[in-house]
C-alpha cells in the first residue's frame, strides 16, 4: 500500500484542497480530502497520466476526470511508476540531470564538442559553404563593402593619371593570368588607413595612394598585388565572413535560452578567433605571392622591401601591447619575409 | 516620516456608464456591489492608501479610467496608537506572494543535460529540452505557495518546428526566384497575425496554475489590424506615434487572455507610453554623445600611423551592444511595469517596479559572464533574470485565488507557436 499527501485540484475551479492518496496492490488508486476523508477522485493505476518529473519541483498525476494531484512526495510517485510501467529512458535522463558526476562528463564533452567544431567543422563547412555561394553573392559584397569603405575611411585617389595608367599597365599581364577571378583594381586615398592594400571577396583590389607612394619600384607593388590575389584565389574573404556566421550562429544555438541578449555578444571571442586563423590565410597568400613571383622570375625581395618599409613608417600604437599581438593578424614580420629574402633569383 | 498618499473616489464621471463603473470598481478595488453602487451615485470613499506614490498615482489613473472621480490626497501618518487605519491596505487588498523558487546550481544540470542531448539527437531531443526548460521555470514561479504549469506536448513542438522549418526553407528558396518575391512577402504579412495568434494560443492553453488552463482567443481581423496596420502607422509618423502602437499590443494580448473563464482587463493612459518614449531618447542621446567624444579622442592621437583596426572593432561592438542593451533595458522595464499596472481580473491587481539601472546592470553582468565562459553561464544568467522579474512584481487580492471556473476543452495545435518561435515571434511577457 502506499500512501502519501497532497493537493488536489478539481480541473473545474481554482479550488485547491489538502487530500491523501492511497495505492493498494491489486484496485484502484483513491485520492480523499484530508480534512473530511470524502473521496475526491478515483481511477485504475493505468488510467493515470503522471509526468516524468524535474529536480524541486512537486509531482503531477492527472485523473481522468481532469482532475490533478500535486504532491513532493518523489518516491512514492516514482514506486507508483514502477508498478505500472517502468520508463527506463525517463530514469536515465532524470540521472543525468540530478548527478554531478554525469554533468561534468557533460561539460567536458560539450566543451570538447565545441572546440572540434570550432576548429575543424565550422572553417570546412565554411570553406564548402563559400564555394557554392553564386558570383552574385560575390558582386553585392564586393560593391557594398567598397561603398561602405568610401563612405568612411577612404577618399577619391589623388594620383595622377598617368601614374594610374602606368600601373594598370604593369599589372595587366599578372591580372590577365588570372582572368578567371574577376580581378578588378581600384585605388583610392587610404586617409586614416594608410598605405595599405585589401583585396575584397570578389575580386575587387584596393591600393590606397600612401602604399604606391612608398613603393620605390613597381615591381614591389606589383608583389603586394600577387599576395592579394592569393587572396581571392583562395577565397579568404567570403570564407571568414561565413565562418564568423557560423561560429556566431553555434555559440547563439548554445546558449539560445538565456537572456536574450547575449547573442550579440557572443561574436566578441568570434571575432579573436577569427583574427588567430587569419595569420593562416596570410601565409597562403605570402606563399601565393612568393609562387608567382618566381615563375615570373621577379626578385621576392621586393616583397620584402616593401614590407619592412611599411613596418617602419606606422608606429605601434598605444592600445597595442598585449592586444595587439592576439589581435593582429599579420605573422611576425621577421617569419613572413624569410623565404622572401632567402630566395636568391630563379 | 514618508507622507502617505490616499486615493478617494467617486461619483461616477460626467459622460461615462454607470454600470461599467460599478463592475470596474468592484474588480479594481475587492469590494462588495452595494459599496460599489453608493461611490458610483455619490458618496466619495478611500480607495487606497500607502506611502508608495506613485504606485497610488497608478491607482488612481486606473480608476479615472474606469470612470471615476478620482483625488490623490497627501495625508501626514498618523502615529497615535488607536488608529488602525495606518495598517496600509485598509484591510481589502493584501499582496499575495509571489516568489521564484529556482536556483542556478539546479537548472544548470538539467540545462545541460538538454543541450547535450540536442547536439546529439540533431536537434530532435530539442522539443523535450523545452518543454523541460518552461516547467522548470513555470513551475519554480509560485503563486501563494502554487506553481505554474507547461502542459505542452513535446511531440506537437516537434511536428511544429518540423513545418517551421519548412515554411522557413521555402520563403528563403522563393527568393531567388524573382517571380515569387513579391506573393512570399505578401503571403508573410498576410499570415503574420495569424501566427501571432496561434503562438498567443497555444501559449496560453498551455499554462495554468491550479489545474485551471489559461486561455487566449483573438479574431483574425482584430489581430491584423493591431500587428499590420498598427506598425505601419507607428512606422509613418517615424516613430511619433510608435507609443500608441505599443499600448494597442499590450491592450490586444491582455484582453484576449484569460483565466479559466475570467477575462484580464486592461486599462493604461497613453502618457506612460510617452514617457517611456522621452526615456528612450535621452538615453541614446546621452550615449551618443559619450562614443563621439571617446572615438574623437582615440582617432586624433593616431596622426599618421594606421588605426589599430582591432581596437575600432572592439569599440564598435561595445557601442553596439550599449545601444541595445540601454534600448532592451528600457523598453523591458517600462512595457512590463505598464503592462502589470494596468491590468486587472476579478478582484485582482497587480504592481511591477522593475528598475532601469538595475535590469541594464543584470543584462551587462549576464552577457558579460555568458562570453567569457562560452555559454555555460546561460543557465545562471536564466535564473537571475526570472528571480529579478519576478521579485519585482507583486499580486494583489484580498480572495484565495479559489473562484476561478475552468473554460471548456478546445484542440489547439503546436503548429503555430512553433513556427512563431522559429520566426522569432516571442510575444508575452
Amino acid at each position: 500500500m502506499i500512501e502519501f499527501q497532497g493537493h488536489w485540484y478539481d480541473g473545474k475551479t481554482s479550488n485547491r484542497v489538502r487530500a491523501v492518496c492511497r495505492a493498494g496492490r491489486a484496485g484502484p488508486v483513491v485520492v480523499a480530502s484530508e480534512d473530511d476523508g470524502r473521496i475526491l477522485t478515483t481511477a485504475g493505476l493505468d488510467q493515470l497520466t503522471i509526468p516524468n518529473g524535474l529536480s524541486g519541483l512537486a509531482r503531477q498525476i492527472t485523473f481522468p476526470d481532469g482532475s490533478k494531484l500535486e504532491t513532493l512526495d518523489n518516491a512514492a510517485v516514482e514506486e507508483l511508476i514502477r508498478r505500472h510501467k517502468p520508463r527506463p529512458v525517463a530514469a536515465i535522463i532524470r540521472r543525468l540531470e540530478t548527478r554531478w558526476p554525469y554533468a561534468a562528463a557533460s561539460v567536458i564533452a560539450l566543451v570538447g564538442f565545441l572546440y572540434l567544431f570550432s576548429v575543424y567543422g565550422v572553417p570546412a563547412a565554411a570553406k564548402a559553404i563559400a564555394a557554392r555561394l553564386p558570383r552574385s553573392v560575390y558582386t553585392a559584397a564586393d560593391n557594398l563593402t567598397l561603398q561602405t569603405l568610401d563612405a568612411r575611411f577612404l577618399g577619391q585617389t589623388k594620383l595622377t593619371a598617368e601614374v594610374q595608367k602606368r600601373l594598370k599597365a604593369h599589372f595587366e599581364p599578372t591580372l590577365k593570368a588570372h582572368a578567371r577571378l574577376g580581378l578588378k583594381v581600384v585605388f583610392r586615398h587610404g586617409g586614416k588607413l594608410g598605405a595599405n592594400a585589401f583585396a575584397l571577396p570578389g575580386g575587387t583590389i584596393i591600393f590606397t595612394d600612401k602604399m604606391v607612394e612608398l613603393a620605390e619600384h613597381d615591381d614591389e607593388l606589383l608583389s603586394v598585388l600577387a599576395h592579394e590575389i592569393g587572396h581571392v584565389h583562395y577565397n579568404h574573404g567570403m570564407r571568414s565572413v561565413v565562418r564568423s556566421s557560423l561560429l556566431a550562429f553555434t555559440l547563439m544555438a548554445i546558449s539560445g535560452d538565456a537572456s536574450g541578449s547575449s547573442e550579440l555578444f557572443l561574436g566578441l571571442p568570434v571575432v579573436i578567433l577569427d583574427r588567430k586563423r587569419s595569420r593562416g590565410f596570410e601565409t597562403e597568400a605570402d606563399d601565393f605571392a612568393l609562387q608567382y613571383l618566381k615563375a615570373r622570375r621577379i626578385d621576392p625581395r621586393n616583397f620584402a622591401n616593401l614590407m619592412r618599409r611599411l613596418a617602419k613608417t606606422s608606429q605601434p600604437s598605444g592600445g597595442d601591447g598585449f592586444l595587439g599581438g592576439y589581435l593582429s593578424t599579420h605573422p611576425e614580420l621577421e617569419d613572413r619575409l624569410k623565404a622572401f629574402e632567402a630566395d636568391r633569383q630563379g | 516620516m514618508p507622507d502617505r498618499y490616499r486615493v478617494v473616489c467617486g461619483p461616477v464621471r460626467d459622460g461615462c456608464d454607470h454600470e461599467d463603473a460599478i463592475e470596474s470598481l468592484i474588480q479594481i478595488l475587492n469590494i462588495d456591489r452595494d459599496e460599489a453602487e453608493r461611490c458610483v451615485n455619490g458618496e466619495i470613499i478611500v480607495a487606497d492608501e500607502s506611502d508608495d506614490q506613485h504606485a497610488m498615482k497608478h491607482l488612481g489613473g486606473l480608476l479615472h479610467s474606469a470612470g471615476l472621480e478620482v483625488k490623490i490626497k497627501s495625508v501626514k501618518q498618523d502615529m497615535s496608537p488607536g488608529s488602525a487605519k495606518s495598517a496600509g491596505v485598509l484591510g481589502r487588498n493584501t499582496t499575495m506572494p509571489l516568489k521564484f523558487t529556482g536556483n542556478g546550481r539546479e537548472y544548470f544540470k538539467i540545462w545541460l543535460t538538454n543541450t547535450v542531448l540536442s547536439i546529439l539527437t540533431l536537434g530532435v531531443y530539442s522539443a523535450w529540452a523545452k518543454v523541460k526548460r518552461n516547467q522548470y521555470f513555470f513551475g519554480h514561479t509560485k503563486l501563494d505557495g502554487v506553481g505554474f504549469e507547461y502542459l505542452a506536448d513535446p511531440k506537437r513542438i516537434l511536428l511544429g518546428r518540423a513545418i517551421g522549418l519548412a515554411l522557413l526553407i521555402a520563403y528563403y528558396l522563393s527568393g531567388h526566384v524573382p517571380l515569387l518575391i513579391i506573393p512570399a512577402v505578401i503571403t508573410a504579412i498576410v499570415v503574420f497575425p495569424w501566427l501571432i495568434n496561434q503562438s498567443l494560443k497555444f501559449r496560453m492553453h498551455n499554462t495554468a496554475h491550479r489545474n485551471i488552463r489559461f486561455r487566449f482567443k483573438a479574431g483574425y481581423k482584430e489581430a491584423f489590424v493591431v500587428y499590420a496596420l498598427w506598425p505601419i502607422i507607428g512606422g509613418i509618423s517615424l516613430g511619433t506615434l510608435w507609443p500608441y502602437v505599443v499600448r494597442r499590443h499590450q491592450q490586444f494580448v491582455a484582453e484576449h487572455t484569460a483565466y479559466g473563464t475570467t477575462a484580464f482587463k486592461f486599462k493604461a493612459s497613453i502618457g506612460d507610453y510617452y514617457g517611456m518614449l522621452g526615456v528612450l531618447f535621452l538615453v541614446l542621446l546621452g550615449a551618443a554623445g559619450v562614443f563621439t567624444v571617446c572615438l574623437s579622442l582615440y582617432v586624433s592621437d593616431l596622426e599618421t600611423s594606421q588605426i589599430n583596426m582591432s581596437v575600432v572593432t572592439l569599440f564598435a561592438y561595445g557601442k553596439v551592444a550599449f545601444y541595445y542593451f540601454a534600448f532592451s533595458a528600457v523598453h523591458k522595464v517600462f512595457t512590463t511595469n505598464i503592462l502589470f499596472r494596468s491590468s486587472y481580473i476579478d478582484r485582482i491587481r497587480f504592481r511591477a517596479d522593475l528598475g532601469i539601472w538595475s535590469y541594464f546592470r543584470l543584462l551587462l553582468v549576464n552577457t558579460i559572464l555568458i562570453v567569457l565562459t562560452l555559454g555555460l553561464y546561460s543557465p545562471w544568467a536564466k535564473v537571475k533574470m526570472a528571480q529579478y522579474k519576478i521579485n519585482h512584481i507583486q499580486v494583489l487580492s484580498a480572495a484565495d485565488l479559489s473562484q476561478f471556473a475552468a473554460a471548456e476543452e478546445e484542440n489547439v495545435s503546436a503548429v503555430g507557436e512553433e513556427i512563431g518561435g522559429f520566426f522569432d515571434l516571442e510575444v508575452g511577457l
